[in-house]
C-alpha cells in the first residue's frame, strides 16, 4: 500500500515541477496565478497522502489550512493587481 | 522511494527559491514566493514538524502572498512601478550575494560543528509534560516552560502594529482601493468564511494535545478578515476605533495580567498556579488568537493606506 502512496506522491511532485514551466512561460499574469492555484490543489493532495505515508495525522490539518487559504491569493490578485494591469493595457 | 521523494522536494524548493530571486518580473517573483511557502510546508511535514508546517502554510503561503500582491497592486497604481522589469544595480547585487554566501557558510559551519548538548532538553520536556497543563509538547514549551519568550514575541507584534498606526497619516483614506462587488465571490464567502472561523477555533483547541495553537489560529482568523476586507466588507468600518484598539491589545494584556498576577501571589513571574495551568493557557490562547487576527488585519489595512508623500508625488507626476 505504501508503495502506491509513494508512487502517487512522486507523480504529484513531478506535476508540481511541470507546473513551474507554465508559471515561467505565462504568457499573461492570470495564467501564472492559475498555475499557482493548481499548485495549491496539488499541495493539498500531497499533504493528504503524506499524512497516510508518514503517518502524521497533523498533515491533514495543514492540508485543511492550505485548502482554505488558497483562494486568498486569487481574490487579492483579482481585486488589486489584475484591474490595474488591464487599465494599463487599455492606455 | 522516500529518498526519491525527498530529493524531488529538495530540488523543487531550491529551484523555486532561485527563480523567485532571479525572476525579472516582480509579479513572477511574488508568485514563486507563494509557491516557496507551499513547498516549504511540504518540506516541514517531511521532516516531521507539523507545527511549523501549519504556521508556514497559514502565514507563508497565505497571508504573506496576499500582502505582497497587494503591495504590487499599490506600486502599479501609484505609478512607482512603471514597467514590470527591474534592473538591480551591480554593487548592491554583489553585496547581497556576498552577504548571503557568508550567511550560508556560517550556517553550514554551525550545523557541522554542533556541540553535543549537555542537557537532553526533549527528555526534560517529556518529564515535565504532565505538570504543564497541556499534552502537546510544543504548546507546553511555548506557553508554559518558555512562556517568557512568547510574551515578548506578542509584545513585538503589538509594537509593530502601534508603529504602523502611528505612521498612518489619514484616517478617512484608510483604504484607497475598493472591494470587489462580485456576487460569485460573495456567495463563495458565505461558504468559506464560516469554515475558516471554525478551522481557526479548531486549531486553537487542537493546540492543547495536537499541533496547532494561537499563532496558527490567529493567522487563520486574519485570513478570514482579510478575505472579507478584500471583498468590500470592512471590519474596521463596522467596529469603532476604540473597540479595534481594545481587540489589538487584548491578547498582550491578558498574557501580562496572568504573568504578573503570579508575582502578586508570591510565585515567580509567569508561574501558573497548580492545577490551573491548562485553563489559564487556554484563556491566554483565546485572547491571543483574537488579537493576532486583528493585528495581522491591521497591518494589512495600514499597508493599504498610501503615505502622504507618495500620494502627492503621484499627483505631481501626472
Amino acid at each position: 500500500m505504501s508503495y502506491i502512496y509513494g508512487f502517487t506522491l512522486f507523480i504529484l511532485l513531478v506535476s508540481l515541477i511541470v507546473g513551474v514551466m507554465r508559471i515561467i512561460q505565462g504568457p499573461r499574469q492570470a495564467d501564472r496565478l492559475l498555475a499557482a492555484q493548481l499548485f495549491g490543489t496539488t499541495g493539498v493532495a500531497i499533504l493528504v497522502i503524506l499524512a497516510e505515508l508518514q503517518p502524521l495525522p497533523a498533515a491533514r490539518d495543514t492540508a485543511l489550512v492550505l485548502a482554505l487559504l488558497a483562494m486568498l491569493a486569487a481574490v487579492a490578485f483579482v481585486s488589486r493587481v489584475w484591474k490595474t494591469t488591464s487599465t494599463n493595457e487599455d492606455h | 522511494m522516500n529518498l526519491l521523494i525527498d530529493l524531488t522536494l529538495l530540488t523543487g524548493i531550491l529551484a523555486i527559491a532561485a527563480t523567485s530571486l532571479l525572476s525579472r518580473s516582480l509579479f513572477q517573483s511574488v508568485i514563486f514566493f507563494i509557491l516557496l511557502g507551499l513547498t516549504l510546508a511540504l518540506g516541514w511535514i517531511r521532516l516531521g514538524a507539523p507545527d511549523i508546517a501549519l504556521a508556514e502554510a497559514a502565514i507563508g503561503a497565505g497571508i504573506t502572498g496576499v500582502l505582497l500582491l497587494d503591495t504590487l497592486g499599490h506600486l502599479k497604481k501609484t505609478g512607482k512601478l512603471d514597467k514590470d522589469e527591474h534592473r538591480p544595480s551591480y554593487p548592491r547585487l554583489l553585496l547581497a550575494i556576498l552577504s548571503s554566501v557568508t550567511l550560508v557558510v556560517l550556517l553550514l559551519w554551525a550545523v557541522f560543528h554542533q556541540p553535543t548538548p549537555a542537557i537532553q532538553l526533549h527528555l526534560l520536556v517529556e518529564e515535565a509534560l504532565p505538570d504543564s497543563g497541556v499534552s502537546h509538547q510544543i504548546t507546553a514549551v511555548l506557553l508554559n516552560f518558555r512562556s517568557y519568550d512568547t510574551l515578548l514575541e506578542v509584545g513585538v507584534l503589538v509594537l509593530a502594529v502601534l508603529v504602523g498606526l502611528a505612521l498612518q497619516t489619514d484616517q478617512h483614506q484608510q483604504d484607497s482601493l475598493p472591494g470587489l462587488p462580485n456576487p460569485l465571490l460573495h456567495a463563495c464567502l458565505t461558504l468559506l468564511v464560516p469554515a475558516m472561523l471554525i478551522t481557526s477555533m479548531y486549531l486553537l483547541w487542537a493546540g492543547s494535545d495536537r499541533p496547532g495553537g494561537a499563532f496558527q489560529a490567529g493567522a487563520m482568523l486574519a485570513a478570514a478578515f482579510i478575505l472579507l476586507h478584500l471583498s468590500g466588507i470592512k471590519l474596521s468600518a463596522q467596529l469603532s476605533h476604540r473597540m479595534m484598539q481594545f481587540g489589538l491589545l487584548l491578547g498582550f494584556t491578558v498574557f501580562l495580567v496572568v504573568a504578573t498576577s503570579s508575582v502578586i501571589g508570591g510565585r515567580p513571574l509567569l508561574a501558573y498556579p497548580d492545577g490551573g495551568a491548562g485553563l489559564l493557557i487556554l484563556l491566554i490562547e483565546l485572547a491571543l488568537t483574537l488579537s493576532i487576527g486583528l493585528i495581522l488585519l491591521s497591518l494589512f489595512t495600514i499597508a493599504n493606506s498610501p503615505p502622504l508623500s507618495s500620494r502627492s508625488g503621484g499627483s505631481n507626476g501626472h
